[in-house]
This record gives C-alpha cells, sequence and structure tokens, in this order.
C-alpha cells in the first residue's frame, strides 16, 4: 500500500488522543490485522489520519457523531473502545447517554436501549457512574 | 383513544421545534392525512419528542441535529436528511461542516450509504442557494 508517512503520522496523533496509544492495533482491529497487515496502515493513515483529523470538525464532535453511529451499525466491542475515547475527549458520561437518548424515537428502543446498557457497563467498569 | 401528553410537554415542543426553524406543530401537506387518521400522533411527536425529548438540556441543540444527521444518514433515511438540513443551517453549522458531517460516516457506514447521504445534502443546499 502507498499511504503516505504524512497520513499515518496524523492517524497517530488521532490515535493518541483517542486512546492513548498512538497505534491503530487494539482489540478490536488486532484480528483484522493479523489477517490482512496492510488493513492497518490503511485504517490508521486514511481514517484516522485523513478522515478523523480533518480540521472542519474537532475530535470531541467527531466522537459524539461516532457513538451515533455505532449505537446503529456497529457491534459492542467498538462502541465499548469509542466510550472510551468519548470520555478521555472530554464528555461526561450525562453528554454520552443523552446521544442515545437523542436517537431513541429515530432508531428504535431496542437499539438505543442497547447503547445504554454497554456505556452503563463502560462507566461502571472505568467507576466515572 | 386519547393520549395524556402535558400541555407543557406540547409547549416545549413548539418552542424547540421554532429553535430549529421548523414550524411550531409537525402538521404539513405530507403529514395532515397522518394526523386526521390518527390525531394523538401529532401531540405525541409535539410532546413527547420535541417537548421532552429534544429540549433536554444535555446536550446543545446544534450538537443534537448533527447526531440526528449521522443517524438519518446510517438509517438511509433520505427525505429526513432533507428535511432536516435546514434545521442544521439554521443552527449554525456552515455547508463545508455539513459536508464534513457526512464524510465523517463514510469508514462506519460505508461509501454508498454516505456519498448518498452526502448528494441528498448537497442537493437541498444548492436549492437553497448555499452550496
Amino acid at each position: 500500500m502507498d499511504v503516505t508517512e504524512e497520513s499515518l503520522e496524523k492517524g497517530r496523533g488521532v490515535r493518541k488522543a483517542m486512546s492513548g496509544d498512538a497505534s491503530a492495533r487494539t482489540a478490536v482491529t488486532e484480528d483484522a490485522f493479523d489477517l490482512v497487515p496492510e488493513l492497518e496502515e490503511w485504517l490508521l493513515g486514511y481514517v484516522w489520519g485523513e478522515i478523523w483529523s480533518r480540521p472542519a470538525l474537532d475530535l470531541k464532535t467527531r466522537s459524539a457523531l461516532t457513538l451515533a453511529l455505532q449505537a446503529v451499525v456497529g457491534a459492542e466491542a467498538p462502541m465499548r473502545a469509542h466510550l472510551v475515547s468519548a470520555l478521555r475527549l472530554g464528555w461526561s458520561t450525562e453528554e454520552i447517554a443523552e446521544v442515545f437518548v437523542q436517537q431513541l424515537p429515530y432508531v428504535g428502543a431496542p437499539k438505543a436501549l442497547a447503547a445504554l446498557r454497554t456505556a452503563r457497563d463502560v462507566f461502571a467498569e472505568r467507576g466515572v457512574a | 383513544m386519547t393520549m395524556h401528553i402535558s400541555e407543557a410537554a406540547k409547549e416545549h415542543g413548539r418552542e424547540l421545534r421554532t429553535a430549529l426553524g421548523a414550524s411550531p406543530t409537525p402538521r404539513s401537506s405530507v403529514t395532515a392525512p397522518l394526523y386526521d387518521l390518527l390525531p394523538e400522533l401529532e401531540d405525541f411527536f409535539t410532546g413527547a419528542i420535541f417537548g421532552d425529548i429534544w429540549s433536554r438540556p444535555q446536550l446543545d441543540l446544534k450538537l443534537r441535529v448533527a447526531i440526528i444527521l449521522v443517524t438519518f444518514a446510517a438509517l438511509g433515511r433520505d427525505d429526513e436528511i432533507r428535511r432536516y438540513i435546514p434545521y442544521a443551517v439554521h443552527l449554525g453549522w456552515t455547508p463545508q461542516e455539513i459536508g464534513e458531517i457526512f464524510l465523517h460516516t463514510l469508514p462506519y457506514i460505508g461509501a454508498p450509504a454516505a456519498i448518498g447521504a452526502l448528494r441528498v445534502a448537497v442537493k437541498e443546499l444548492t436549492e437553497r442557494g448555499l452550496a
């Protein structure tokens, strides 16, 4: 793959802000990266480096939007990772819960309540709620 | 069977819709036949959704609209995206930021859904002379 060093560097910066670790390798991604090693560069450079780092929206806003997206299309593991990042980026537990409350009438109770259940678990594990 | 939606909730809903730049009630030429069949639905939308959810203080209105835009993109609801673009503009999102909101959805919902949503948004912004 021809992902530029600039993209990878921007991606590392975003990952560091999101998780404290500059790598894109996490419990969510490691199996995929073991199977297709090039994916690590692709996600780090293009998703984290070239999309998340664009200045038109700040990281904190992107984090809230990603929680909303995960609630509709995501699985539990990536949702948990993004919940931890949202706390790290400065969202309060009340604000995070409210993302899913706002979605409830639009995505339906099952998806919104599932997201709130996962949020409550993550907050409890981290001792913030 | 009537619903018991409080006057306070409905009033908050009307205020909230006005703050979005929408009409105070959700009745329009499109929805009127629905409300004629189920009159309670109009109160439910105004009071239960706009009054008692959108009006909650935990998040500001501007972020709520962005959350709803990505939600509609993920659900593939083009008509709703079109309808909410003017509210996003009214609340201060620029056309560039609105484009960015949909670009951000791409890695999560895939290019077809993200680009489909972006196309609807650009068409609506263009028709309003904003892009």
